[in-house]
């Protein structure tokens, strides 16, 4: 089938968005669809964010392909006869994130802006002939916000290369440094730890400002000999290495869109995971001392259960496996993804 | 810096200033530049179509780059402080091909109206670029008669130039490119009927229609040539072409009024080999000069017979030429390191 994928890109970044997009391309390419991929550059400054919705709106990509599968908002506004829509988030600043501790630049305070990223969501949601939701978590979000049902379609995920090692002496967070990921709750979670648990933190900050204050956290709690915090991705070997050999893995996000890649590759490489009563997707996999730890999302709490897990390996162990099983039972792979969407 | 690349995209089509644009991309990132590419998707028919995707482009936004290189219309009128235009063609069915068989753009008073909006556009926008660039004298001079413009010419260099080679100045003449009438491959066939000598003919390229491989194989076997032209109907692999050029006595390239010199002019010059052309091929003649770096000859099988007869005559001419071809394209700079200084100062 001719298949046009279109998201929306911010330029110059690199986000989970445009991984799923490039990884959805390439999976429909290798069951022998003709892909154009359609990447729009959309600039997420709220006075601008208008001019820009009709820019998509005015392009016409309907005709060449039969299918027009749609990915990051407000891509959907593209027209096509034939659209789905794999509805990722929605433009949060303009929601739920509004008068939040996570508001920032691109936070909407206008409310006739506000009203027509809405009443843009609604037209180009309601064309669509099916809407996906990457999770649960979007899929109740895309009912409350938008009175939109969608079906939950995960995204795929491949774990090959993923090992399982011994169950050591560090827990890992690996992800980009950014306040809703809540690397400083990790960190103060770690002033709280009794055991000799030490924490491994990896992924480049979102802007340089959010790596600075951390360290300071790390330096103020005397820290520095148990927090390792390496502002940068690492490779892909080194990565494997660092989940191979954990206690768990520490993924405390604030309300995550997705189940997280974090989440599927520990479990990939059977390692629990200790994520927050309010982490949204991450919930979607992790159940509390089935597969992982679910605690509330303060430092005397998360700190807890790491010290329980230390304390106890062979418990991290059964969580790990568990958590490997939950993923087998999932099926996230491309072939269901690419079944499901052109159906 | 931050650069970010602009073109369009129709989708499901491919063609050279797709690949020019990738490969822009990949010599900026390759010089340090941080490149994001943007292709926004373009339709002209209905013709006011033209209109919408005019306006989009207009309100589209790519504010944190710290340049912005714009290819083709209406991608360069996308707003920047700091834009600059390497023009390989403007909307053509309003310039050049405006009011001919090849316009392209559904007739009607639709279409003059959107005519006249192409051209207001591009005098009020194309102005904004700190500096426009084109890909050929022929562009450039487009760009003055119909806009009143100045521009200056930067040749676009080919994706790996080192991979051309020359082993030898062999027995047959090579003839890559589409197979369709514009190229003019029966112009070669014919005029092979007409040598004394020996020279043989590769003749390797799509076919852009069936047809035009039929009427050209018919053509063939009409002048009983199948044992002198090898034709190849189909695109050669990388290597393949390589070793075909890396051998030939020389390249034919006779097109009829081409817009810019063409990837195979350079190819070979790179390869050393002389470039057969006609006088009345266009773009070709901004590389090609006649006994310097090829030869330029009128549309006829007897001329261009004569031509392929003193060159099969005289390998050392072949060389010559093809010696002084290659230096010809030092002369002009040609390189991915001066387009990506030009583009980036």
């Amino acid at each position: 089938m001719r298949i046009a994928v279109a998201t929306t890109i911010v330029p110059f970044v690199q986000g989970g968005g445009r991984n799923l997009f490039m990884g959805l391309a390439e999976a429909l390419r290798t069951r022998d669809h003709e892909v154009e991929e359609i990447l729009l550059p959309f600039w997420p400054d709220p006075a601008e964010m208008v001019e820009q919705m009709l820019a998509l709106r005015l392009l016409d990509v309907s005709h060449e392909a039969e299918l027009l599968v749609c990915l990051r908002t407000p891509s959907y506004l593209l027209r096509h006869p034939n659209k789905v829509v794999w509805f990722l988030h929605h433009h949060r600043p303009a929601y739920d994130l509004r008068e939040t501790e996570y508001a920032d630049s691109t936070t909407c305070h206008s409310e006739a802006i506000r009203e027509a990223i809405y009443d843009s969501d609604q037209l180009g949601l309601r064309e669509a002939s099916r809407v996906f939701a990457i999770s649960r978590v979007v899929a109740e979000r895309l009912r409350r916000f938008s009175d939109v049902a969608a079906d939950v379609l995960y995204p795929a995920f491949e774990g090959d290369g993923y090992r399982s090692g011994d169950y050591g002496d560090y827990v890992f967070f690996p992800s980009r440094i950014a306040p809703v990921k809540r690397q400083a709750l990790a960190v103060e979670a770690m002033a709280h730890v009794r055991s000799d648990v030490r924490l491994v933190v990896a992924g480049p900050p979102d802007v340089p400002e959010h790596l600075e204050p951390l360290r300071e956290l790390v330096e103020r709690h005397g820290l520095q000999e148990r927090v390792e915090l390496l502002g940068t991705w690492i490779d892909e070997e080194r990565k494997r290495e660092l989940y191979s050999g954990a206690l768990a893995v520490l993924f405390p996000t604030q309300d995550e869109d997705g189940y997280g890649y974090v989440t599927a590759e520990a479990f990939a490489a059977e390692r629990p995971v200790v994520t927050c009563t309010d982490s949204g997707g991450p919930l979607e996999l992790v159940e509390d001392r089935a597969n992982g730890r679910v605690v509330a999302p303060e430092p005397a709490a998360v700190a807890r259960a790491l010290d329980e897990l230390a304390a106890k390996p062979e418990e991290a162990r059964r969580l790990g496996q568990q958590g490997h099983r939950t993923l087998d039972e999932l099926h996230l792979d491309w072939d269901e993804v690419v079944r499901v969407l052109t159906q | 810096m931050k650069v970010a690349v602009l073109t369009v995209q129709v989708p499901f089509v491919r063609g050279g200033a797709e690949l020019l644009a990738d490969w822009l991309t990949e010599n900026l990132r390759e010089h340090g530049h941080e490149v994001e590419l943007v292709r926004l998707p373009f339709r002209w028919n209905p013709p006011r179509a033209v209109l919408d995707h005019m306006l989009a482009a207009r309100l589209t936004r790519v504010r944190p780059a710290d340049r912005v290189i714009a290819t083709k219309f209406p991608a360069y009128v996308v707003p920047h402080e700091n834009k600059v235009v390497w023009l390989l063609h403007q909307f053509r069915p309003v310039y050049e091909l405006w009011g001919t068989p090849h316009q392209g753009l559904e007739d009607g008073h639709e279409a003059a109206r959107v005519r006249e909006a192409v051209m207001a556009v591009d005098n009020a926008y194309l102005p904004e670029a700190k500096a426009i660039y084109t890909n050929s004298r022929v562009t450039s001079t487009r760009l003055r008669n119909f806009n009143g413009l100045d521009s200056k010419i930067l040749y676009p260099p080919l994706r790996d130039p080192a991979s051309f080679r020359c082993e030898s100045y062999g027995d047959y003449v090579f003839f890559p490119s589409r197979i369709t009438s514009s190229k003019r491959q029966e112009l070669l066939v014919q005029a092979l009927a007409h040598t004394r000598s020996g020279v043989r003919a590769v003749i390797a390229g799509a076919g852009d229609l069936p047809e035009h491989v039929d009427s050209l194989r018919d053509l063939i076997d009409r002048e009983g040539l199948g044992e002198r032209i090898e034709l190849i109907p189909a695109w050669i692999s990388e290597e393949r072409k390589l070793e075909l050029y890396a051998n030939a006595l020389a390249v034919v390239y006779p097109p009829l009024d081409e817009d810019s010199y063409g990837y195979v002019t350079m190819e070979s010059f790179y390869a050393r080999k002389p470039v057969l052309t006609c006088t009345d091929s266009g773009g070709t003649l901004e590389l090609v000069e006649d006994q310097v770096t090829g030869r330029v000859v009128a549309p006829s099988p007897v001329a261009f017979a004569e031509a392929l007869d003193e060159l099969a005559e005289e390998p050392a001419l072949a060389e010559r030429l093809g010696e002084r071809a290659r230096r010809r394209l030092d002369e002009l700079d040609v390189s991915w390191e001066t387009v990506v200084e030009t583009l980036t100062s």
